[in-house]
């Protein structure tokens, strides 16, 4: 981060090697979407270009951007809201798409994972997917490393219900 | 085996080539070192923005001819007070580094408790409390009012530009913490400047612009301080 700070290309490019991919995935959790994902990590990779003076030497990297990450994928929620719904030729809003039933562990787990409130959802992919401490998804979510603790726990819980109703119904 | 390990995250998620060759042209066509203003010069250009605030609002009031007679000390006390209370307000707000802060609740509870207790201190410094009609016809109460509502949004603003993009955590809330200190600015001041002992008017024209500025705070921090 320093080096991009300094100005050196080679360093943007290992940086982004680097979060570039975990920054994907966290967004792509956030909004289940593939596009705005990669909305959402250009618009985040914009704002930390932009903010790179403001950067604290020698702080943590990966709780920063996630923190910019994060508001902006509120930003943009926020605006998505805001907007009128799209209506269809006849006047009705559109169906959402049909849940995908789930096939091997992993998607069964990706589909509880979508299904839990967001602040255990949140929590559960900084700590446990994308690798961030404790303390940095505190940082992060704006909360302490206990209340995330216990967001985890407690995001388990409500997960470990899902799969044995999934391994139940198989 | 840990099923966190079999998610699609480890398999195939990652963003397009194309996304990638467009964050890189975007993030690197104007690289240039950037120029880095340390977290000592803004706090020092916080510092130079608050006392200005306080010295041209002091020497705007007192040029309209307030006399002390009896009450000087406890004017000076409280302003004293509430000075003091600016500073432990700006502390909290900014002194550590975004990430590093005091916890989002009990900066909650310092953007709550201030106000609140800056409306208790009104209440108890009232001399009289005449009806709300009179302070509502009154012009003095709009006037004191309007001076220490702007005043105190000018300061706020200027407090906020050092700070600007440097806090994607809790922008809002160090918004909001930023309004209280330029609020408190216009407090201190104000309680030395206004000759006005009455419950209504210190209530509307010093208390609610208090409140509102914290709000403004809130609201444009929301939009300068995050990056």
């Amino acid at each position: 981060m320093e080096a991009y700070i300094g100005g050196s290309q080679a360093a943007f490019d290992l940086l982004y090697q680097r979060i570039g991919t975990r920054l994907f995935g966290y967004l792509i959790r956030l909004t289940h979407e593939r596009e705005r994902a990669e909305d959402l990590l250009q618009i985040t990779f914009t704002k930390l270009h932009r903010a790179r003076d403001s950067y604290l030497r020698g702080a943590p990297v990966l709780p920063w951007v996630f923190a910019i990450a994060r508001r902006a994928f509120l930003d943009e929620r926020r605006h998505v809201r805001s907007r009128q719904e799209d209506l269809s030729h006849d006047g009705t809003l559109p169906e959402p798409a049909p849940e995908a039933a789930p096939g091997p562990l992993s998607d069964a787990l990706e589909l509880a994972l979508a299904r839990l409130p967001n602040n255990y959802r949140e929590a559960i992919v900084l700590t446990k997917i994308t690798g961030l401490s404790m303390v940095e998804a505190a940082e992060v979510l704006g909360t302490t490393p206990t209340a995330i603790k216990l967001r985890v726990h407690r995001g388990y819980k409500e997960l470990r219900q899902y799969l044995e109703e999934f391994q139940r119904t198989r | 085996m840990d099923p966190f390990d079999d998610l699609q995250f480890q398999r195939d998620l990652k963003p397009g080539d194309e996304v990638g060759a467009r964050i890189r042209r975007a993030c690197t066509c104007d690289l240039e070192p950037a120029r880095r203003v340390s977290r000592r010069r803004r706090l020092l250009l916080t510092g130079v923005v608050v006392l200005a605030g306080l010295v041209v609002m002091l020497s705007t009031g007192l040029q309209r001819g307030r006399e002390f007679d009896s009450g000087a000390a406890s004017v000076l006390y409280g302003a004293l007070g509430w000075a003091s209370v600016l500073l432990v307000v700006l502390g909290i707000g900014v002194a550590r580094p975004a990430g590093k802060r005091m916890g989002w609740r009990a900066r909650m509870l310092v953007a709550t408790l201030v106000p609140l207790v800056f409306f208790v201190y009104l209440g108890l410094a009232a001399k009289s409390t005449l009806p709300l009609s009179h302070a509502l016809d009154d012009g003095g109460t709009l006037g004191c009012g309007l001076f220490s509502l702007l005043s105190s949004a000018v300061v706020t603003l200027g407090v906020m530009l050092p700070w600007r993009r440097t806090d994607p955590f809790n922008p809002s809330l160090t918004g909001a913490l930023l309004g209280l200190g330029g609020g408190l600015v216009a407090a201190t001041a104000m309680g030395v400047v206004c000759p006005s002992h009455e419950g209504w008017h210190l209530w509307l024209a010093h208390g609610a612009s208090l409140v509102t500025v914290v709000l403004i705070g809130a609201w444009v921090g929301r939009r300068w301080l995050a990056p």
